[in-house]
């Protein structure tokens, strides 16, 4: 695959609504870049619903989830600077061979502390943003 | 739907201006005493030397992005902290390093064609004249790979990719000295590491 299936998915929270990565009825995709910052309440990366992962195979996006499911939000206060990404990594061998590893989602404040999600739900914090 | 990303290797072409390989999938990565791609024979391997080293042709490797994301940064690169190949006394495998910043070479402004005898050696990176011309005049020019590990990686690139692109590109070469083992080398697994959002 030519990338790694997605264990968690974002959601952005304003105080009237929210904002998903994936339309929870629909699977569309939004960006990132599309959140608006000014309104955020809250952010969190979450499990697929089983629907929602069945919707979004049929669009080609592959998906998996922890057991139990599991999600990590954040409150975002004004002023301060949402830091959220998944850190990929590509092992590849001189001679031939490369694969998609584990992802780690990773959630914080910028300057302050984050969080860092494994696959398996297995979740550590560090001040340090390059911890894993 | 997460942004496709492939290692690349980036030869022949000119200065500035490169070939990329493979066009789709990702890159199978070799060393020998030529700028080639993933050759089907091992008839330019890098001898041992007599006396002082002998170099592999440098390679330019990198990521390709493309696919839907809003931002790809923080591209490391690191081994398992030991290079397995027996390559001798000073032996090594090496990466282009810049004294302070990314240590990976803008890709394609800072291109540099790997060059070299073919069959015989490729010039050292840090070569005054012939060597990469985004390396050679810094006061460390080169680093050994097998220190760049997963808690101290490599940071290749820096920069916000907010649209499909190549990163910054590590540069490897391997370093073979006089008392080296003749022979293949066993495979060596390196990773890249980035975000992405």
């Amino acid at each position: 695959m030519a990338y790694r299936p997605l264990t968690f998915m974002w959601i952005a929270e304003y105080e009237d609504g929210i904002f998903p990565q994936f339309d929870l009825s629909t699977g569309k995709e939004n960006l990132f870049k599309d959140i608006d910052m000014a309104r955020l309440k809250r952010f969190g990366w979450h499990n697929f619903s089983s629907e929602l992962a069945q919707e979004l195979f049929i669009k080609g996006v592959q998906v998996r989830s922890t057991y139990p499911p599991i999600s990590v939000v954040l409150d975002v206060r004004k002023g301060e600077e949402l830091v959220a990404t998944r850190r990929n990594a590509i092992k590849y061998s001189v001679g031939g061979g490369y694969q998609h590893t584990e992802t780690v989602y990773v959630l914080g404040i910028k300057g302050r502390a984050y969080v860092f999600i494994s696959e398996d739900g297995t979740i550590e914090m560090s001040t340090d943003f390059n911890y894993k | 739907m997460p942004a496709t990303v492939r290692v690349v290797q980036a030869h022949g072409g000119t200065d500035g201006s490169p070939n990329y390989s493979p066009a789709s999938g990702d890159a199978t990565l070799r060393f020998h005493t030529a700028d080639q791609y993933n050759p089907t024979d091992t008839t330019k391997p890098i001898p041992i030397p007599t006396s002082g080293y002998k170099y592999s042709y440098w390679v330019h490797i990198c990521l390709d992005l493309s696919g839907t994301f809003t931002k790809i940064n923080n591209v490391r690169h690191y081994s398992d902290g030991a290079i397995g190949w027996t390559l001798g006394t000073g032996g090594e495998l090496r990466r282009g390093n810049r004294d302070s910043g990314d240590k990976g070479a803008p890709m394609p402004t800072e291109y540099d064609v790997a060059t070299g005898t073919e069959g015989d050696t490729g010039d050292a990176i840090e070569h005054a004249t012939n060597g990469h011309g985004y390396y050679n005049g810094q006061t460390t020019p080169t680093a050994n790979v097998a220190n760049d590990t997963s808690a101290s990686p490599a940071t290749i690139d820096s920069t916000d990719h907010t649209t499909a692109e190549k990163t910054k590109a590590i540069v490897m070469q391997v370093r073979v000295a006089s008392n080296a083992t003749q022979g293949s080398q066993p495979a060596e697994t390196l990773t890249w590491r980035y975000d992405e959002i």
